[in-house]
């Protein structure tokens, strides 16, 4: 049944055609910011060149740049996702469709994040294949590559599922997207805030969503950073499970 | 058996084979009312409800009347599950809605007053994911949208954009997703809004077939549709809810 939902959430974006403008979006310009970081690196080593000096991996000047960018920019098409699939349902009334028939929550939240991540991915493939246009001439450093992709995954993952779970308690699709990403930028925003206070609050510096991306972008897969992501995605799943389920309460209020 | 007994069975046989086994093997659910309302209380700004009580057999159809705002619709939504009653409990088929939903709702086809429709897929593959929904097993699913299909003489429009539709196909398409699993009990909110004359009076001649093996409920403004189709009335006003009983011809 999550298959069946999340296919559904997948083939409405391709009916729509929305589809095909967020990835023409996507490509135009992530593949403009790895235009810059490309003429760069080339403009970079040719001087250490003419200077007889090491170059400079293109692993670490080109794809950790890039990577970095396609995480931000993540953060404005997961809001988009998330509230066309919960939001703008509920808002339209599709949404008593999953709620009339014999589903549980957790089967309708399931479906829905396997949906939007699956388009994420979609979207994020293009994206993957252009560091590997540089290796048809240079050598990548594939371990590296490998790393920053499994982490830019993750990170997706955990974007995804608190998308789902602000989506989950709006009606209005705007304020939802809008709600998303204010709160995707202050979990980013968290690594710089906590440099204003005194050490004791720099425990929060590990809340921040991209702070556990730096160690994957650098080819580093670490327990810690793989558990972060595991335990955002489910703790928010899970209270997204627990709002759809008390979907009947609500309602009598609203 | 035991009513307790029976519900610690009832879900056990949710919790591990609710999607192979129906309890009506089980149980004589023949012998059940179809929709048993008991003592259902609901509070709203505009009005109250108090201690509603009713059922509704196989056989049987039940109309929902009244002034708008008087509680049409949110009685039905409270009878599908949607809404949570401060009071009392709905048993569908003898399974609480509110406490055993995912049984219940085996049983429900619902129609809302906003037919919930994506625009953006064909009627065959709409009926089609409302049938996975409901799951139909996949080998049973063009069969049962075929018959949906034909009920609802979707036929000529089923490779249409529902987007494309006009208001009244598109009703009638909402009809066919609320039919599609062959219900037992089936809710109805204005079902003929939309529809013209023609379309009202196939409409009446499917709901009555269809009710022979079934308990309808339907919310409406046409005294024709209660008179033609329907058994019991309740009248809904803010001050009292009236039951009419058109086979006794009793108040």
């Amino acid at each position: 049944m999550i298959l069946t939902i999340a296919r559904h959430e997948f083939l409405k974006l391709f009916k729509t055609g929305n589809i095909w403008k967020l990835l023409a979006l996507c490509q135009c310009i992530l593949g403009l910011i790895f235009y810059r970081y490309m003429t760069e690196f080339l403009l970079k080593s040719q001087n250490l060149l003419i200077e007889n000096q090491l170059s400079l991996g293109v692993t670490e000047e080109v794809i950790h740049p890039l990577f970095a960018w396609t995480a931000l920019f993540f953060f404005f098409i997961t809001p988009l996702l998330a509230t066309n699939c919960l939001t703008q349902e509920r808002k339209s009334r599709t949404l008593e469709i999953y709620l009339s028939a014999p589903l549980t929550a957790k089967k309708i939240i399931l479906g829905k994040f396997v949906g939007i991540f699956v388009v994420q991915l979609f979207l994020l493939l293009p994206v993957l294949l252009m560091p590997l246009l540089i290796a048809v001439e240079d050598s990548l450093d594939l371990g590296q590559f490998i790393s920053s992709s499994f982490g830019l995954v993750l990170l997706l993952s955990a974007n995804s599922s608190i998308a789902i779970f602000i989506a989950s308690l709006s009606k209005e699709p705007l304020i939802a997207s809008f709600v998303i990403f204010i709160t995707l930028l202050l979990l980013t925003l968290l690594e710089w805030i906590t440099h204003f206070f005194s050490p004791t609050f720099s425990w929060v510096t590990e809340l921040a969503l991209l702070y556990h991306c730096k160690n994957f972008l650098s080819g580093i897969i670490n327990t810690q950073d793989i558990l972060y992501y595991a335990l955002v995605s489910f703790i928010f799943l899970r209270f997204s499970i627990l709002r759809l389920d008390k979907e009947p309460h609500f309602r009598q209020k609203s | 058996m035991h009513p307790l007994i029976k519900i610690i069975i009832l879900k056990a046989i949710q919790s591990y084979f609710h999607n192979f086994i129906s309890p009506a093997i089980l149980f004589d659910m023949q012998a059940l009312p179809l929709v048993s309302v008991k003592n259902l209380s609901y509070t709203r700004p505009q009005w109250s409800m108090r201690d509603l009580s009713f059922t509704v057999n196989r056989g049987e159809c039940m109309a929902f009347i009244g002034k708008n705002g008087t509680g049409k619709t949110t009685t039905l939504n409270l009878i599908a599950g949607l809404i949570k009653p401060h009071a009392g409990h709905i048993l569908i088929q003898g399974f609480n809605i509110h406490t055993l939903p995912i049984l219940a709702k085996q049983f429900i086809g619902f129609l809302p007053d906003q037919c919930p429709l994506y625009f953006e897929l064909t009627v065959r593959e709409y009926l089609g994911f409302i049938a996975k929904l409901r799951q139909i097993s996949k080998y049973d699913i063009p069969e049962h949208v075929e018959e949906a299909l034909e009920k609802l003489n979707l036929k000529r429009y089923q490779h249409h954009l529902i987007g494309t539709l006009s208001k009244g196909l598109k009703q009638r398409v909402g009809l066919a997703s609320a039919i599609l699993h062959r219900p037992s009990v089936l809710l109805l909110d204005e079902p003929t809004q939309g529809l013209d004359q023609n379309q009202i009076e196939d409409f009446q001649l499917l709901l009555s077939q269809y009710k022979k093996n079934a308990a309808i409920i339907l919310s409406t403004h046409y005294l024709n549709e209660v008179k033609s189709i329907c058994d019991h009335a309740l009248q809904f006003s803010t001050e009292e809810i009236k039951i009419y009983d058109f086979n006794h011809c009793t108040t």
